[in-house]
């Protein structure tokens, strides 16, 4: 017999032996509010250190250009998104690179990337998290590698709250990367200090937009 | 120096001794626990919707044990149908053997491991130096602890045990170029240079896994640092080191885990992370790893199953709040134990794993306070089972199905409560003891040392309570 | 909310208190028949057993808890002067009776088992006043009493009555005071530390007087507290509430 095999005789074996049952579910449990609330998306982010900035879609690129001037960000990173279309269309970065060749851009990525634009498919209200599925557009790395991240979410795409997503990605199957991200990276590893920009962003910008 | 041990029970009493006499330590901890509890305390604001919520996170993971063969299957099956691999590991040492063995066949040479108790618990990192490989912890905790040669002394804290003055040193001393600094997000910083370069230039990713998902192939990680992603994404190869006893059956179950996970841990509403893998890299995908490997460890696991009793041991989700709450961790931290898993969890563990004969002093550890069983988000019945492995520990029946039972019984104690319920099965027997107790008063046979070396010398009083009663009794008949 | 009417119980009175704490005892008697109620206090009662159950040694404590299921038969209300040994008789003859012929009446036993203070708050709803001088007491109360039983609230519910009495808790209050039973002598070290925590914590609310209803947490916190020479008098909490509310020395 293979281990495989063992292992899985070995707990049928016990299961039949011992026969329990199970602990029984409760009878009441939290009920999906029917809309998202927005509120909540704000201050659960904000409360986990991330900017937000609400505002109509069509606002966000002028608004993003004057924080960027403001902040002096000059070498954005994008994927093929949507987001990145709009900013690329809009004109006013002065260097957007395109990330699609994992091989050659690797160690550009890590080393001189500071800042990165996405679209997030979907977000969830109840605790401020955005969603992030890795899609041939979409690299997963990022949302990841550069200390800056500025995150374009539509506040239509929200759900109320995870089992509402869980729904959702139980319907239409799971992307081979699906991603919750509720603020930037950080740590309290060190005497529970809180450190932001542990390994990922230091800075996790949203744009929720209408 | 610390380190895991197979038999944590030889110099227990040592180390116990070591850690009480050591006030730095006992401050650390003490620190650190108490803001823990008062986090996770602030996070469940509603005591009867923390209950049903336990009661949810019981309910999933017993029914998810309850299906664990089936599960098992459905789980390897939809990796496969992803893309993921699967190997079945039935002890530590298999389990090392598969993933050097996966190392090699990609020729790796470069490995970062996001933090794992499962690769912790196998010896992960001493099999691959054994094997010629050098992997690098990236969890910040993981990694301060990997460079100062110790062990995590906390599951979900590893490095809680040490002070940032203490860690500023050791950056000084084993970073080049790094100046001596207490500032943390400066320590941070540090860290952060150092992992990225290892980042970026690995080929070989290891990872635990917290839940993995039966319905939909699907290896779900939380995490805050963002080291967990970096090791599942960056490397040309992911291995995923689980307990079989992480599934769960649907997506539907994870919502009340997450709910009850980050909180019950440190606190915290949600981790920053939820990073769900179902797969490698897809053709038409630029980033992610093109292969993705699932290892599942027994080690142990199936003969803990086999009890119907000790079978909730596995609803574990590896929260540490059960030490968090622990008042012999909190004064004694998580070395002295000697194990992987310490505190209440380890000394339900450690002993199954290893054997009674091995680690069942671990089970004395405890003075069945009920902290542990009060917040321990899966309602795994904690002091219960600590009680079922002492019994296990004296009992001489052959059928006991824990390791080594039987062997943490001394015939000088097994005399004693032989006598006790000879006397106390025996009213009249009792009450000549309790009648020569108290009226020999100072004649009583002199308490251990281990009582009256901390505390005055017990008084019994001059009359027992019974001796009253019966002339209660006589007063008030007519 | 009416009490419904009891007219007869039985008391378990432990052996702790059978041997240390007689007065805890006779305290429950009194403020149980000043209610009006008959107190059956079966002879040939021990202890419940706990002491070998939680070391593991589970035949030893079966023995017992079969005498106990047995002699304490009648449908009446058994009431414990003590957190833990009430949850030994409500939570664990239950499991440790299971597969002999007691198991149901060791259910229907546990069913009708009342801690002291639980059974006078919850059940006979006492209503009481104070005879006493103003006076600060700290009560400690034992996490079985608290986790195991549920009824921390009883306790501290009975001395609110009380108008000169000033309540305190210790900090950390539902922290363990480090007894534990053969523990305290198993691993002593550890106990001491846990119990030298507790007795600052105590000394620190500066109450005149220390109060539980669990006689394993008295002996062990007032040892110690005898040892480091504090003046702070340790008391079984049915034995301060007979006497604050008019009861002579019992
Ligand atoms: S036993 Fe419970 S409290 Fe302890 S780590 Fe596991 S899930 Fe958390």
């Amino acid at each position: 017999m293979k281990p495989r095999d063992r292992i899985l005789s070995r707990l049928r074996h016990g299961r039949a032996a011992s026969p329990a049952t199970p602990y029984p579910a409760p009878e009441t449990t939290a009920v999906t509010p029917s809309a998202p609330n927005i509120d909540s998306m704000v201050s659960a982010l904000e409360a986990a250190h991330a900017q937000v900035f609400r505002m109509a879609e069509a606002d966000w690129p002028d608004h993003l250009a004057s924080l960027a001037t403001e902040r002096n960000w000059q070498q954005w990173w994008v994927g093929r998104d949507e987001a990145a279309a709009t900013w690329q269309a809009h004109g006013s970065a002065p260097s957007v690179t395109v990330f699609e060749d994992w091989d050659g851009q690797k160690a550009a990525l890590f080393d001189s990337a500071p800042i990165s634009l996405s679209q997030a498919q979907g977000g969830i209200a109840d605790t401020g998290t955005l969603i992030v599925e890795s899609r041939p557009e979409a690299p997963r790395t990022l949302s990841l590698v550069p200390p800056v991240h500025v995150v374009i979410v539509r506040e239509d795409s929200l759900f109320p709250d995870m089992p509402a997503a869980m729904v959702f990605y139980s319907r239409h199957g799971m992307p081979t990367n699906l991603i919750f991200i509720s603020g930037p990276s950080k740590t309290a590893d060190i005497q529970q200090t809180m450190a932001y920009g542990a390994h990922g962003p230091r800075e996790l910008i949203v744009y929720l937009c209408r | 120096m610390s380190g895991f041990t197979d038999h944590p029970d030889q110099d227990f009493g040592v180390r116990i001794h070591d850690a009480l006499g050591d006030a730095e330590l006992r401050e650390s901890f003490h620190g650190a626990m108490t803001f823990l509890r008062d986090k996770r305390r602030a996070q469940f604001p509603d005591a009867d919707a923390l209950e049903t919520l336990r009661d949810s996170g019981a309910a999933i993971r017993d029914r998810a044990l309850a299906q664990l063969p089936d599960l098992l299957e459905q789980l390897e099956d939809r990796c496969r149908h992803n893309g993921i691999q699967v190997h079945w590991a039935e002890t530590a040492d298999d389990a090392n053997r598969i993933i050097t063995g996966l190392i090699r066949a990609v020729n790796g040479q470069r490995i970062v491991k996001g933090k794992s108790m499962a690769t912790e618990e196998i010896g992960l990192n001493t099999a691959l130096e054994d094997a010629g490989f050098t992997c690098l912890e990236s969890d910040m905790g993981e990694y301060i602890v990997q460079q100062a040669h110790e062990t995590p002394s906390h599951i979900i804290m590893p490095a809680i045990h040490r002070n940032k003055a203490s860690i500023a040193r050791q950056f000084a001393e084993q970073i080049p170029d790094t100046p001596y600094t207490e500032d943390v997000d400066e320590l941070i910083g540090t860290g952060r240079r150092v992992l990225r370069r290892a980042f970026a230039e690995a080929d070989v990713g290891i990872s635990g896994v917290n839940f993995a998902i039966a319905e939909t192939g699907t290896l779900c990680l939380v995490e805050n640092e963002g080291n967990g992603r970096m090791s599942t994404t960056v490397p040309d190869t992911h291995i995923a080191v689980m307990g079989i006893e992480k599934v769960i059956e649907k997506l539907a179950d994870l919502p009340d885990l997450m709910r009850l996970l980050p909180r019950s841990a440190t606190g915290q509403a949600i981790t920053t992370y939820v990073n769900m893998i179902s797969g490698p890299r897809r053709e038409d995908e630029c980033d992610g790893p093109r292969q993705v490997h699932l290892v599942l460890i027994d080690n142990g696991r199936s003969r803990i199953y086999a009890d119907r009793q000790l079978r909730a041991t596995l609803r574990c989700i590896r929260c540490g709040a059960c030490m968090n709450h622990c008042p012999v961790y909190e004064r004694l931290g998580g070395h002295a134990y000697g194990t992987v898993y310490p505190g209440p969890i380890g000394q339900v563990v450690m002993p199954q794993l290893f054997g009674l004969d091995h680690a069942g002093k671990l089970t004395q550890a405890c003075s069945l306070n009920g902290a542990c069983g009060e917040v321990c988000p899966v309602r795994i019945p904690l002091p219960d089972l600590i009680r079922r492995l002492r019994h296990e520990g004296v009992s001489a029946d052959p059928a006991s199905p824990v390791r080594g039972h039987g062997r943490q019984r001394r015939v000088s104690e097994a005399l004693i409560w032989r006598a006790w319920q000879w006397i106390h099965t025996r009213p009249a027997v009792y009450r000549l003891v309790t009648r020569a107790a108290t009226r020999a008063r100072r004649l009583l046979p002199p308490l251990p040392r281990a009582w009256t070396r901390h505390r005055a010398p017990l008084e019994p009083a001059e009359r027992s309570f019974q001796e009253w009663v019966r002339h209660h009794k006589k007063d008030h008949r007519p | 909310m009416n009490a419904p009417a009891i007219h007869r119980v039985y008391l378990f009175g432990t052996c702790l208190i059978d041997v240390f704490h007689p007065r805890a005892g006779m305290a429950a008697v009194r403020l149980l028949e000043r209610e009006g109620i008959e107190v059956v206090f079966p002879e040939e009662q021990t202890c419940c057993g706990q002491p070998p159950y939680n070391s593991g040694y589970d035949d030893e404590a079966r023995a017992v808890a079969r005498q106990v299921v047995r002699r304490f038969n009648e449908p009446i209300p058994v009431i414990v002067p003590s957190g833990s040994c009430a949850g030994m008789l409500r939570h664990h003859y239950p499991s440790l009776l299971a597969d002999g012929p007691l198991a149901e009446a060791a259910q229907d036993l546990a069913a009708r088992t009342y801690e002291l203070h639980e059974f006078l708050n919850r059940v006979l709803q006492v209503t009481w006043q104070d005879h006493g001088d103003p006076v600060k007491i700290v009560m400690h109360t034992s996490c079985s009493a608290r986790r195991e039983m549920g009824v921390s609230e009883d306790g501290l519910a009975l001395l609110k009555q009380l108008k000169g009495v000033d309540v305190c808790e210790p900090e950390n209050a539902e922290a363990c005071c480090g007894f534990g039973g053969t523990f305290a002598v198993k691993m002593s070290d550890i106990s001491a530390a846990m119990a030298t925590d507790k007795c600052s914590a105590i000394r620190a609310t500066e109450a005149d007087q220390l109060l539980s209803s669990d006689c394993g947490c008295l002996l062990n916190i007032d040892g110690m507290l005898r040892k480091q020479g504090a003046n702070l008098p340790a008391e079984h909490l049915a034995e301060f509430l007979w006497k604050r509310t008019g009861g002579d020395t019992p």
